[in-house]
Formats: structure tokens, sequence, C-alpha cells
């Protein structure tokens, strides 16, 4: 590989269903990608310094994480699950990005009416086994299933491997059953399958995982790393926010307050922001105007800006959070403490 | 460029070096002469096994902590217990053989487990297993023979916990709970201490999606039942035809299940009895008054109360110490395969040193005759870990060096030496002499051994100075 040791490697998903809102999350926290076309796999990131974006399949990306070929990457926690194991270099740094929510769900035909839940799958087994014959599951997720089966008691059981289109397994008959990940179902019920009640193996979405001996041993890749999480954690917690910027009339800068405050919603973090205006109108009368400032959440806006009207608001405008920062990051104190946590022996 | 550390061991796995690998053997072979003197026999069998030996008989616990593999089709496991195979080697070269028969056998299993302080995934099991041997006799000996040996190799206030998993399968047994949720019962017993509401709820989402009820057709014969719903499934289109299963399997089943009279009760009922049973963990002479009163109250016999009586007794008249015995009648092990007694043993700081117990059904699953069977294993590093430390003896070692032209004359002499008892090490560098003095003090070694020629030899003492003479009169007596 080309690039230097002091660059962080970045891996993203070349495409598929991560690519597109990977890139999206990326440029919502400034972090656009520059891939000048598609046939290309690497990029750079204006605004992040010393770092070089390179385009894996996501199931590549992990195990790439894993050999530390790449530093970080963004991919599937159904796949960092099921092909990084319980690897020690293997850090998942965030794990819930927000995007690309899918179960990985155990789905039988919709014709086994006798079939509710996990117990009648069991049942199932062993009566397969007592026939002479294993109960088939296509599936592309061997190790996650096999330890499901395992860890509540079924051993008698075949995994058959699929990758792709595994939902029509049953259908074409090389399977009895399946393991599927699905966002909707709506490719289960296409093919006629159902899903087995209490039998979610995983919850998955989008996550950002990396090495750990690649970030342990380097300072100015954990730097980077930090101004990534940072920006993906205040933008993440931004986005259920919006400011409101208004003129309140009132005597004084504490009887507005004291007005205002009446609404819970208009407290803010610490309290509203309250300012005086010098008024351009010199014919203004002996009102006083303050401009208020404060931060809501954005199902409580339009409660905020009926009680700003109420108490005499003009100029009443909401404005989108980009970011919110909190006193610290939470993901990156995390990862310094993975870091700094001894490696079993 | 990329920087990857050296070739590291596998992760749980380790590299022994000499010195420890010394200790390790001289235990391990401590160990192993404590057998032979009870007339435990050596036998070995393969690392690797077919898998569904494991599968079929194994815990849950065991299974998911399998190292298994298929190859070239077929399904293979890396041995994660003894047991298992010893049984199936006996009954394929042993089973004519007179009982009991007493085997041995040392070597390293392979679990995948979460590596800790003195928890390898690579580990030597030193046991036993005593076959056609019969409670209370067998079990005692299988005991005090783990016990004993503890003592043999200075393992101080170690602690023996029984239990006995035949009394929950008697109580079980009486309860005529449909044969899944009993052996789910005795599966979860372990957990029911630790996570009651958690088995609970698994025991009882068996009945949770409610299906419907039959009503009227409640009084149809099972196969017109069948035959209606099934009718009745093809005409809404459900495609019960297009399936791996035949459309009368699941009509059947679905039958089964709406006729199922709910054992609910007889659920809960097992719960409460297993829990009070499983929080006997106390004093001997306590312990067992309770489980006898348990046992009394649900009307059974207390049979396994008193072949476990009599077990500790026959304990007690080797000299074991009472107030190092505890009894535990929650304990599972973790191996579905267990019938009788099980116990562990534990060193002082709490790391499990043994496991054991009884398996009388495990030989007849694995397809011979009903035959009795107990035994135990010792996990070596961990008794390693808290044996006292014995120096392993050395024969003195000597450095034999001789001109490069001359080191087919070296390799007799260094051979006359080994056959005298000494250790002799010969030079493959060509040093100087000084050179192979400083190797000879580093190595502890006694001496410098110059050939000149066959015959003639010089002895450079390490601490005594230079002899020269005839190899024979050179050389002392040992």
């Amino acid at each position: 590989m080309r690039s230097s040791a002091a660059m962080l490697r970045f891996a993203l998903p070349s495409k598929g269903t991560l690519y597109e809102p990977t890139l999206q999350l990326l440029q919502s926290c400034g972090l656009r990608v520059s891939r000048p076309n598609l046939k290309q796999y690497t990029a750079r990131i204006a605004g992040l310094p010393d770092t070089e974006v390179l385009f894996h399949r996501p199931s590549d990306i992990v195990a790439k994480v894993v050999a530390g070929d790449v530093d970080i990457g963004i991919s599937g926690l159904d796949l960092v699950r099921e092909e990084g194991g319980d690897d020690p270099n293997l850090l998942v740094i965030e794990p819930d990005l927000g995007f690309a929510r899918a179960d990985l769900v155990l789905a039988v035909p919709e014709a086994w009416v006798d079939v509710q839940s996990w117990l009648d799958v069991a049942d199932l087994a062993a009566d397969f086994a007592a026939a002479g014959r294993q109960l088939r599951v296509a599936t592309k997720y061997r190790n996650l299933v096999r330890s499901f089966f395992y860890e509540r008691g079924v051993y008698m059981f075949t995994l058959v491997d699929s990758q792709g289109a595994t939902e029509g397994a049953p259908g074409l008959g090389y399977a009895d059953m399946i393991a599927d990940i699905t966002e909707t179902g709506t490719a289960l019920r296409e093919n006629r399958l159902k899903v087995v009640a209490g039998a979610t193996i995983l919850r998955s979405q989008a996550c950002l995982i990396g090495g750990r001996r690649a970030l342990a041993g380097d300072e100015r890749k954990r730097e980077i790393v930090g101004t990534v999480i940072e920006l993906v954690e205040a933008q993440r917690r931004a986005r259920g926010l919006a400011q409101i910027i208004a003129n309140v009339p009132g005597p004084d800068a504490a009887t507005v307050a004291g007005c205002m405050t009446t609404n819970p919603h208009l407290r803010g973090l610490q309290g509203p922001t309250i300012a005086p205006v010098f008024s351009s109108r010199p014919d203004a009368d002996a009102t006083n105007w303050w401009s208020i400032s404060v931060v809501v959440a954005t199902d409580h806006v339009l409660g905020a800006v009926v009680h700003l009207r109420e108490i005499g608001s003009t100029g009443i405008v909401v404005l989108p959070v980009q970011y919110a920062f909190a006193d610290r990051s939470v993901s990156y104190s995390r990862l310094l403490q993975a870091l700094n946590q001894q490696e079993e022996t | 460029m990329n920087e990857r550390p050296g070739w590291q061991p596998v992760r749980g796995a380790r590299d022994v070096p000499p010195t420890e690998q010394l200790r390790l053997r001289a235990l391990q072979q401590r160990l192993e002469n404590i057998g032979r003197q009870w007339g435990y026999q050596p036998i070995d069998v393969p690392l690797l096994e077919q898998r569904d030996l494991y599968l079929k008989k194994a815990g849950e616990e065991l299974v998911g902590k399998l190292y298994d593999f298929v190859h070239h089709g077929r399904a293979l496991a890396l041995r994660p217990e003894w047991t298992s195979s010893v049984l199936r080697a006996y009954l394929r070269l042993l089973r004519s053989e007179p009982l009991p028969v007493r085997l041995a056998y040392s070597g390293p299993v392979l679990r995948y487990e979460r590596p800790q302080r003195t928890t390898y995934r690579q580990f030597t099991q030193v046991g036993v297993e005593l076959i056609g041997g019969v409670a209370p006799l067998a079990d005692a000996e299988i005991l005090g023979l783990a016990c004993l040996s503890l003592d043999a190799v200075g393992v101080k206030n170690w602690k023996l916990t029984v239990g006995h998993i035949g009394i929950a399968r008697t109580l079980l047994a009486a309860m005529r709970l449909p044969e899944r949720t009993a052996s789910q019962l005795l599966w979860s017993f372990e957990r029911l201490r630790r996570e009651p509401a958690q088995v609970r709820a698994e025991l009882m989402s068996d009945e949770a999606p409610e299906l419907f009820d039959l009503g009227p057709l409640q009084s149809l014969p099972d196969d017109q039942l069948q035959h209606l719903l099934l009718t009745m499934l093809r005409a809404v289109g459900v495609p019960v035809d297009n399936t791996s299963r035949e459309p009368e399997a699941i009509v059947a089943r679905l039958v089964r299940k709406l006729r199922r009279s709910e054992p609910a009760a007889g659920v809960e009922q097992a719960l409460a009895v297993l829990t009070q049973l499983s929080a006997i963990r106390m004093q001997p002479r306590e312990a067992l008054q309770a489980a006898a009163q348990l046992l009394g109250d649900e009307g059974l016999s207390a049979a396994p109360i008193q072949e476990l009586q009599a077990t500790l007794d026959l304990l007690l008249a080797q000299g074991m110490p009472l107030e190092r015995i505890v009894i535990d009648l929650g304990m599972s092990r973790g191996l579905h395969y267990y019938t009788g007694i099980i116990f562990e043993i534990e060193g002082e700081d709490g790391l499990q040193l043994c496991g054991g117990g009884r398996y009388d059904d495990l030989i007849a699953s694995l397809g011979g005759p009903t035959t009795p069977a107990v035994g135990f294993a010792f996990g070596l590093e961990r008794i390693a870990a808290v044996a006292e430390q014995r120096p392993v003896v050395e024969q003195p070692s000597l450095v034999v060096m001789t001109p490069t032209s001359r080191h087919a004359e070296g390799l007799r002499v260094a051979e006359y030496l080994r056959q005298r008892g000494f250790l002799a090490l010969l030079d493959v560098r060509g040093r100087s002499l000084q050179a192979n003095l400083r190797d000879a003090m580093r190595r502890g070694a006694r001496a410098v051994v110059e050939v000149e020629d066959e015959q003639t030899v010089v002895w450079h003492d390490v601490w005594e100075g230079a002899r020269r003479g005839n190899l024979a009169e050179v050389v002392p007596h040992l």
C-alpha cells in the first residue's frame, strides 16, 4: 500500500445499501468525501488532513480492520459480529451511526402454521433429527446463527451457506428455513416466509470500527479519529434540536426571563440567552426589546413559538442546529478507555 | 508500511518455556503415578473427533465452546474433554475386559473460553474413568483419589463441593412433565440460581403465542380435524404443499399443539421444587437433612440421599476433613451426561482445579450395554499454579568440547558420559575453551570436558580446576 504510516486509512463501503447513507452522514458532519468518479477506489475528505479514504465491500472492511490493513472503517454491525468474532484488534468505536437499521431474524415458510416461536423451531429440529434428517437453515451469518442455536440447546441442524437471495432458499428447496437480515420484512413476505417470534438474533445498524493496534500506537491517528467521532456525535445530537431567536418586549431582562420560562421548553440547557435590542426606530415608545436565543427539541418548537407570541414576541426565527457538542465526547472517552484496557492474555 | 507484531500464539493459547514445562511434566507424572498405584491404566485417544460425539451428549455450555469445523465434507471437532472419547474407545477396545475397568489419561483439550488468568483455550487434563463401579463404593474411590492426589502434590486448603443430579432427575421424573420441558428444566438447573426470572420466561414462552380455541371442533377425532384444517388451509391459499415438510405433518403438529393441555401448572410446581433444591448449599449434615425433607414432602424415595450419605461416610473414613466439604444440590456442571454424583474441587483462591461425576447412561448412549461409570479430570496448569513448588532435580551436566576435526571422538566421549549418568552437551559452535567455560558457568554445568583423543581428556571443573588423563580415571563416579 502506498500510504505512509502517518496517514489514517479510513475504509468506506464502496457500494450497496451502506454507500449513499455513509457519504450523506459524513457530508452532514462537514466531512465531504470527494470521489471524482465511481471507478476510483480512493478518495480524500475535505477538512480531514492526513486521511486517505479507501472504498471496500462492507464485509472486506471488517476483515481489513482486523488484519490492520486499514485503521478505521464504517460497516454493518451484523458483519462486524459475524466476521470479526472476538478478535482483540477489533474495536467498535461507535456501535450505532443511526442508519441501515435491520434485524437478523429466523424465518420459516408461512405455510408452517404450527410454528410461531423459537421453541417450535427447537422442537422441529428434534423432530427432524428423530426422522433421520437435519433441519437445514440457509444463511450467510454462519457464526451468529450457530451460536444462537447452540446457546439455546439445539445442536442438530445444518447450516446451508447462502451468499445473497437467501430468502429464496426454502422455495427452491435447498433449505427448510432461513436466517437473514431484514429491514422491513418485504423480501420475506414476497417469498412467503414469516419471522419466528422470539428469535431475533441481532439488531444491526451501521457502525464505526477501528483497529486497536493502529490507534493505540499512533497519537496522530487517534486525534483524527477523535475529530471524526466528535463531529458525528455532535451532528447526531443536533438532529433533534432547533434554535429559536426572537425579540421579546419587557421592562428588564429578568422579567423577560420570568415570562419565557413559564414554558419549561424555553429554559434551554442552562436557561435562555437574553440580550438588549438597541432600537433603530426613534419614534419607538418606551418599551424595551430583548433578543432571546434558546435551543429546544424540534418536537417542542411549535409550542414554544405559540408561547413566545403570547408574551408579545416579534421576529421569531427558527434555525436548524448543525452540531451540539456535549462537554465531552462520550464515544471518544469510550475509545480511549478501550485502548487503555490491557489486552487480556 | 504496515507494522505487525511478530508471530504470536493464537489468542488463548500460549508457549510454555522450559523451566515451566519441566515443572508441569513433573507434576503430571506425579499425578499419573498416584493413579497407577490405584490401578488406573493409561489410555490415549485422538485429539480430533467426530463433532457429533460431543453434540449428542455434551452440555450446551461445552458445545458452545467447541472448536469444530467441516473438513472435506466431514464434521470434526477438537476434543473439549476426554470422557466421551475414552468411553467410546473403551467400547471399541476393552468391552470384553472384566469390570471394573480403570483408565487414566492426560493431554490437551481445547475450549473456546474467554481467556483469563489461568484460563487458557488449550489446557491439559489429567483424569481417570472408573467403568463398571457402582455408587457409593466407586464414587468414594473417585472422590478419595481426587482429594488424596491434591494432598500429595501439595495443594493446600482445597475445598470439595459435591452435588447429585440424580435428586433433581428423581423430582422431575415424578412430575410427569413433557420430555422436552423436563430436559429443558434440567439444562437450566444451574442457571435457576443465577437468573430465575429468565429461566421462567424461557420455559413459559412455550405457551405464549396463543393459537386459537378449537371450540366445538374439540370433539372431532384427530384425523378428521387434520383433514378439515388442511382442506381449509388449501382453500384460503396457504402454500402448504410447497415446503420441505409434508402438509400432513404440519397439520398434525398443529393439532397436537391445539390439543396440548396446558402444562403451565406442572412447570410452576417443578420450578418451585427445583428452586428449593438449588438453594441447598451448606454443610453436609444440614444439606442432607434438608434434601431428605424435600423428597419426603414430595412423597419420593430418599435413595439418592442415602447414596450420597454413604459416599460421604466412606470419604470421611479415608481421613477427609468434613469441614472442607460442602454439599451443593443446585450444581449441574453444564454437562448433560451426568446421572448421579457430581463434584468440583477448588483451590484456596477459588479457581476450579478438578471436576467430575457419575454418568451411568453415557456408555449406553454411545451404543454399548448399560454400564455405570464415574470419573474426574484435573486441570494441570491450574494445579501447577497452586501446588507447592518442588525444584525439579536435574542430572549434573557437562559441556564436551573437541576441535572440530575430532568431533566424531567428541560424540563418543559424550555418549560414554551419558551412560555414566551425566547430562552431556556437545559444543556445536566450535568455541574456545574460555568461551566454553563461560557457557558452562551460565548453564550451571559442572565441567567442560576437553577431548584430546578418544582416551585422553582434560576435565576443566568449574569449581576445582583442571585434571588431565585417561577418560575412565578423570570422570568421577556419580
